[in-house]
């Protein structure tokens, strides 16, 4: 069977979040298509809350320490991630946009971005498009056409929870198309890695 | 005596986003007629994510109670940085009402240049500032004409502000209630 990494990088301040709650329904949907494609999956989730003083000693320094690492190595080295904002005065939080401040300008070059968002009110709905789509836009990744908003009246009520599962679901399916393309996490290069046969570098070699 | 508040949001201190947002200051106002706080957010990044910080209150306090506000980022991303964002998030609704704005943004190239108006302005905006100027974008590369460049835009923009002074008689001709309803 075929296997793809996909890193969720959420931005929620709250346990449980509302962003955690939508990023994790996109997983889900994203998840269920990639395996009626026969492709297992392997998730990462990285909750930037945990991150945020290791996010802002990396912003200063221009190093992250081993916890941050670990998370952008999950990001830059995954197939697809998902990333979800609260969306704080009409854009993604400073955290979320800190996070990939920090990233290389190349990191996400060719990345296939499902980007969701989540508010108290539909009023900043167009923030994915106006702040998210080209804040990867300029990293280069790939976001598919949908992007999910999910208000707090999206999580209650019949028809809005329907409307909502209804873009969740074609959004995990757009994402996942691109993602069962993606081949990133094959290419990943250990830095440490040695080239060839060790023993031939120091002028042995095995006879 | 007015209250001018420069707010930098770039990760090194001491910035040349710094100069250009202080420079705007002293070619804007007559030396004299006011009083400065420059908060420079790479001397705070310790709080930036701490709840409740009476640092952190002092600060936005200070900034939303100046008559101008300065706001400056270097251009990560294609947009202002992730440390302004942060301070700016602290926030409630509407919390720079009363407070007139000029965004800056510095940038390698003039590639970027739409971005103080179409990325930073709006979000002061959103915050209930009034941003009547345009923003300034400056090329890091050129701040050997500093003054000369900052001087223009100056200039240019002095211009916009004195058009709004008989829009401001007229309003509180109307409202006379308005006035120094912020003050």
């Amino acid at each position: 069977m075929r296997s793809r990494a996909i890193a969720v990088v959420t931005a929620g301040l709250g346990a449980p979040s509302s962003s955690r709650m939508l990023a994790d329904r996109l997983t889900e949907s994203t998840v269920e298509r990639l395996r009626a494609d026969a492709i297992d999956t392997r998730i990462t989730v990285i909750e930037l809350r945990d991150l945020a003083h290791d996010i802002t000693n990396a912003m200063l320094t221009g190093f992250p320490n081993s916890e941050l690492a670990t998370a952008i190595d999950a990001v830059t080295g995954a197939d697809g991630v998902i990333a979800v904002t609260p969306i704080f005065t009409a854009s993604y939080s400073g955290l979320f946009k800190s996070f990939f401040d920090v990233l290389d300008r190349d990191a996400l070059d060719g990345m296939p971005v499902l980007v969701g968002a989540t508010g108290g009110t539909e009023r900043h709905s167009l923030a994915l498009d106006h702040g998210l789509r080209p804040l990867f836009g300029y990293l280069r990744a790939v976001v598919p056409p949908t992007t999910v908003f999910a208000a707090s009246s999206d999580w209650g009520g019949a028809s809005a929870t329907a409307a909502l599962g209804a873009r969740i679901h074609r959004a995990g399916a757009e994402f996942a198309d691109l993602v069962a393309r993606s081949e990133r996490s094959l290419s990943v290069r250990d830095p440490f890695a040695l080239d060839g046969d060790f023993a031939s570098r120091i002028g042995g070699g095995v006879a | 005596m007015l209250k001018v508040a420069v707010l930098v949001g770039n990760p090194k201190p001491k910035s040349r986003t710094l100069r250009v947002a202080t420079t705007v200051v002293e070619k804007l106002l007559a030396e004299g007629t006011y009083e400065l706080s420059v908060i420079d957010l790479a001397d705070h990044s310790a709080e930036l994510f701490r709840w409740p910080s009476e640092t952190m209150n002092e600060l936005n306090e200070l900034v939303a109670t100046s008559n101008l506000v300065i706001v400056a980022s270097p251009t990560y991303k294609a947009t202002y940085t992730g440390l302004l964002k942060s301070f700016l998030d602290r926030y409630p609704h509407n919390g720079l009402r009363g407070v007139t704005a000029i965004p800056v943004m510095t940038g390698a190239d003039a590639t970027h240049s739409m971005g103080v108006d179409v990325n930073l302005r709006p979000l002061l905006v959103e915050l209930g500032a009034s941003v009547p100027t345009r923003g300034v974008y400056f090329i890091a590369s050129q701040m050997d004409q500093l003054d000369a460049l900052i001087e223009g835009w100056a200039e240019d923009n002095a211009g916009v502000l004195h058009l709004l002074q008989p829009l401001v008689d007229g309003v509180l001709a109307r409202h006379p209630e308005k006035a120094g309803v912020f003050a």
